[in-house]
């Protein structure tokens, strides 16, 4: 797995996933949208959440 | 724990599970889900033929039946034939398709099975074919169609 971006990095130089979906801002918003709401409503408490986030991060070695 | 439904192998109740009856336990998630897909083509520089022959590739890999047995009217409108998807999992060694589509089909089985070895080479291939909009929704698209058919295999037919 590369450590170079494989996306043109922003004016300070960081390439992220705000970079990213600068080429599709609709894009961008409708995930952005569908994760909030995901995070902010249903049954399921936010501890719960985070810890299946954090966990399936390791699992796939993501640095997020 | 109950144990899934012995006919269908599905963990929600009833014989008609489908991905689409799961979200609709989610109506407000399932309206976001399928604004989400909409836009993935919309990409005037994505060729939606090349996007859902990934789709169906991602869904092959996964086992993922619900998936891979529906067409994107874009792509079928492009001109994507059953012939072309019959002949995806020889892709590699078929005439038929094209670099574009090789390079996109390579990422693609890659990000399902070991994220980790997609090489730089891999990605220079497919963002110079792609351009940094369609690189945006194809990158978009395999991570929602990745998490959709572990969602469906998990849920609906496991």
């Amino acid at each position: 797995m590369s450590t170079t971006p494989r996306i043109p990095p922003d004016e300070r130089g960081h390439a992220h996933a705000g970079t990213m979906y600068a080429h599709r801002p609709v894009l961008g918003q409708r995930f952005s949208t569908l994760y909030g709401t995901m995070w902010r409503e249903g049954v399921v408490d936010h501890p719960t959440k985070e810890l299946v986030r954090i966990r399936n991060a390791r699992v796939t070695d993501c640095g997020f | 724990m109950t144990d899934p439904n012995p006919t269908t192998g599905s963990w929600l109740v009833g014989a008609d599970a489908s991905i689409d009856r799961a979200l609709a336990l989610r109506p407000e998630l399932a309206e976001l889900w399928h604004r989400l897909d909409d836009e993935l083509w919309t990409d005037p520089t994505m060729d939606p033929i090349v996007l859902e022959l990934c789709r169906l590739r991602v869904a092959q890999l996964h086992r993922a039946s619900g998936s891979g047995a529906h067409r994107t009217r874009a792509a079928v409108d492009a001109g994507l034939t059953e012939e072309l998807v019959d002949a995806l999992p020889s892709w590699s060694t078929d005439d038929r398709f094209d670099a574009t589509t090789r390079a996109a089909l390579t990422v693609a089985e890659l990000f399902v099975m070991d994220v980790h070895a997609v090489t730089d080479e891999q990605m220079a291939a497919v963002t110079a074919a792609l351009g940094p909009s369609a690189l945006t929704t194809f990158t978009t698209a395999l991570a929602v169609w990745d998490g959709i058919c572990r969602f469906e295999r998990v849920l609906v037919e496991s």
